[in-house]
């Protein structure tokens, strides 16, 4: 294992390669691309939260003089009624188009209906007020409780729930019920001298990202189309396209810009194919940019979830059973993060007796898109509330307490396999030494403490590194660069060949010129595609002794690398890389690696996180005043970089915690769809938040990477919710902790 | 001989929580447990990763079982 190994680059604090071009202006997002001869697309939306269309009028719309294209759900060859007709249809494709725009039903308010194209945005956002458009409005199904209700509004005739021991024979809100189970969970129940059980929920919340979904796009019959977007997997863009569209992968060459964020929600696609069916109509390039309440109201947010935890401990503080029951929204289309959320929620503790179920429902708001670590946070925020609870009835300090009954190697998971090598023991530990933990709490304070646990994923990574005559080089990836993969890349290949990490200039390249790549999340990046990079400078390493092989006629095997120079083995010679790269044109031609793989071995990554809150009883408001994340990187690239995932993870769980929700009246409208009032947190907000690296490294990469993206917003949601809970003195068990909420909770306790 | 742990509605299906496997190849072992849990499909199967020894496999295709391995499948993971 290559943990005791000393490198030059691994590790250290360098500069970011795309640092200047962000903080000079120069970098390109999505909006940010204009062609010539380019038009405006805009989407009609549904007023609506449920409801049937019984007439859909563009004829208006069409005789505008301005207007060029229209494009409406029967305009995907895939789905519509000759697919059907057919029996082409395929229901995931379904539901993705019939989200993008609606076909004969409407299902959150915002919802796409028609999408038309026209010289300008304004004649483009002029022509969409001569749509005519009738409904019969459905009662709206805003909650878990309301879906799953006996008399609940069906959104989907034809959805059964999937999962049951029986067929049902009634169409159903939920989509599937799932169910985990490992050892006996009531034989351990009976072991136990303390149980608590609670009911928690959490709100629907958007990931807020900065920069609104944008996309320009030129359908091209001769040839390849191309779209440019801000998006977190350009090659899934390009074969989802393709799909609806009845388009090969070819024809279509999707460019990712710099991207404003994205955090799981820039998976998947809302513009690109409307905008290409507009484009293919018009024979013009369309762009397309959402506003933010557009974001708000149409893209995927977070789910909302509802969960019953009951954990049952002994009196010496050892877990004997932990059962839950988690149902998350799904937006209007089925797919919550149900099942992640069953198998993460209570992967921190080693117990002999477990049993999760869950359930996937459907509500009349946007469809759930993933966000950092989808399903986990709500989970185990329930089950981190209860673990601090419990710890309080037994006496122990809470770090103790699940220091007792923590996940190490060899834990049998809820999920199946044993888990590897892991470090929440270690973070824990850390924790407990920590600053903060050793710092006494002001009068009216409250600390909370909290563990997470996320899997993170390997898969598909492919790279290509070109090498210049003058030892130059350039990394080709496929992996959008959210989170600083680009300065990863960079930094591993300089480590892998010897050479000075300004020789190789890292470029994320668009879907033509590298194979395909897995979306970029899941934690996936520099471990997978950090795969791929070393396995491409080995490819170049191969080739640069043998050419120096060539050179000092003698064979490969007598040639060795070190230090970034090809060593003869047999003599005294020595060549650099740069050297070896200036005669690759008599050697054989220029030098090329390629990396290709299917990464396997992705270590999963614990995280404990600890927070200090004052709550001011006057106005419930509460200040976060202290704040440590500590987090098990496997072995950290760039530390900067991992610092700023884990603080990133922090903030946006803070904001989770305390204030951020979706406001809905009683149609199903949201009422906040805009920053001013969706309240995500400002740098004013938080403190400086504490990190600590933890370094356990993970066998199955060359370095020893885990992910560090997403485990971070695990530990948040509890950890500030305990400290609220501790601060005030009374138990929290919905989030957001907003000061009306705290308020309320305070008056209704006579405090 | 590798053994097949199963879980939730798989073992509800198989009726037992372990099958033993002596397949070395992944399109042998899918087989095997097919063959020996009915109402389970191939197809199904295949659609989830499987862990061997407690490495998660999204495409195990071309992995070799290896003699006395723990095996799961798992539901296949993404993220943000």
């Amino acid at each position: 294992m290559s943990e005791a190994k000393q490198y030059k680059y691994i590790g250290q604090r360098t500069i970011r390669p795309d640092g200047f071009d962000k903080v000079t202006g120069r970098a390109n997002y999505g909006a940010d691309l204009s062609l010539p001869g380019m038009i405006w697309g805009k989407i009609l939306r549904s007023p609506h939260a449920h409801a049937l269309i019984t007439k859909l009028d563009t004829s208006k719309a069409e005789a505008h003089p301005d207007v060029l294209a229209i494009a409406r759900f029967e305009d995907f060859p895939t789905v519509n009624a000759a697919a059907f007709a057919e029996g082409r249809q395929d229901k995931g494709l379904v539901d993705l188009a019939s989200n993008i725009l609606a076909d004969k039903k409407v299902l959150y308010h915002g919802h796409a209906l028609v999408a038309v194209a026209a010289r300008t945005e304004a004649a483009a956002a002029q022509a969409l007020q001569l749509i005519e458009v009738e409904y019969e409005v459905l009662p709206p199904v805003m909650s878990i409780d309301q879906a799953i209700s006996a008399d609940a509004a069906i959104l989907h005739e034809d959805m059964f729930t999937q999962g049951l021991a029986e067929t049902p024979s009634a169409a159903s809100n939920i989509a599937s019920r799932m169910e985990l189970k490992k050892g006996d969970v009531d034989a351990g129940f009976a072991q136990a001298d303390v149980i608590v059980e609670r009911e928690f929920s959490t709100p629907t919340v958007h990931q807020g990202y900065i920069e609104p979904h944008a996309t320009t796009v030129r359908f091209d019959e001769n040839g390849t189309s191309t779209i440019w977007c801000p998006t977190q997997g350009h090659f899934d863009v390009r074969a989802s396209t393709a799909r609806l569209l009845g388009m090969e992968l070819g024809q279509i060459k999707v460019t990712a810009s710099e991207i404003g964020g994205g955090f799981g929600g820039k998976t998947t696609v809302y513009l690109e194919p409307v905008a290409l069916i507009l484009s293919r109509k018009a024979g013009r390039p369309v762009k397309m940019v959402m506003t933010r309440e557009e974001v708000f109201r149409a893209s995927g947010p977070a789910s909302a979830s509802q969960s019953r935890i009951k954990i049952g401990a002994k009196k010496d503080g050892t877990l004997v059973a932990m059962q839950a029951s988690l149902y998350y929204e799904a937006g209007a289309f089925k797919g919550s993060p149900m099942g992640p959320g069953c198998m993460t929620v209570f992967t921190p503790y080693d117990v002999e007796n477990m049993w999760v179920e869950g359930f996937d429902v459907v509500v009349n708001k946007a469809k759930v898109a993933a966000y950092r670590a989808p399903g986990a946070p709500q989970a185990e925020f329930a089950a981190e509330m209860v673990m601090n609870e419990l710890a309080e009835r037994l006496a122990m300090d809470p770090i103790d307490f699940r220091l007792q009954n923590a996940a190490k190697e060899g834990t049998q998971t809820l999920y199946g396999p044993k888990l590897k090598a892991v470090g929440l023991v270690e973070c824990l530990q850390a924790a407990k030494t920590s600053k903060q933990y050793q710092t006494a709490l002001a009068e009216g304070e409250g600390r909370g403490v909290a563990a997470g646990f996320w899997f993170n994923i390997g898969g598909q990574s492919s790279v290509i590194i070109n090498m210049n005559p003058d030892g130059t080089g350039t990394i080709l990836e496929g992996s959008p660069d959210i989170g600083g993969s680009r300065a990863s890349m960079q930094m591993m290949a300089a480590e892998e060949l010897g050479i000075p990490l300004d020789r190789l200039n890292p470029i994320v390249t668009d879907t033509e010129h590298v194979a395909y790549n897995q979306t970029t999340g899941g934690s996936r990046t520099t471990f997978a595609t950090g795969m791929a990079v070393v396995e491409a400078c080995q490819d170049i390493v191969a080739q640069l002794k043998s050419r120096a092989a060539a050179m000092w006629n003698v064979t490969s095997e007598q040639v060795d690398w070190q230090d970034g120079s090809a060593i003869n083995l047999a003599g005294e010679d020595k060549m650099t890389l740069a050297e070896v790269c200036a005669i690759a044109e008599k050697t054989g031609g220029q030098i090329s690696g390629r990396g290709n793989i299917n990464a396997r071995g992705a270590g999963p990554s614990f995280a404990v996180h600890l927070c200090d809150v004052q709550v001011d009883r006057d106005t419930g408001k509460t200040d976060v005043v202290r704040y440590t994340a500590i987090q098990d990187a496997g072995k950290a690239i760039h530390p900067g970089y991992v610092e700023g995932q884990y603080q990133g993870g922090a903030a946006q769980g803070i904001g989770w915690a305390l204030n951020e929700e979706y406001v809905y009246d009683q149609n199903g409208i949201m009422e906040n769809a805009g920053f001013l009032d969706y309240r995500i947190p400002l740098a004013s907000d938080l403190p400086s938040i504490d990190t600590i690296i933890v370094e356990v490294p993970n066998s199955f990469h060359p370095y020893g990477v885990r992910g560090v993206g997403e485990t971070g917003i695990v530990p948040p949601l509890a950890a500030v919710g305990s400290a609220v809970s501790n601060a005030i003195g009374l138990p929290i068990t919905a989030l957001p902790c907003s000061p009306p909420r705290v308020l309320k909770l305070l008056q209704d306790a006579g405090q | 001989m590798a053994t097949l742990i199963l879980n939730g509605e798989l073992e509800k299906l198989a009726g037992c929580s372990t099958i033993t496997i002596s397949s070395v190849t992944y399109r042998g072992f899918i087989e095997e447990v097919v063959n020996q849990v009915a109402g389970l499909s191939a197809d199904r199967l295949m659609e989830m990763a499987l862990a061997i020894d407690g490495e998660i496999i999204h495409e195990p295709l071309l992995v070799t079982i290896p003699e006395n391995s723990e095996l799961h499948f798992v539901f296949k993971i993404s993220g943000g």
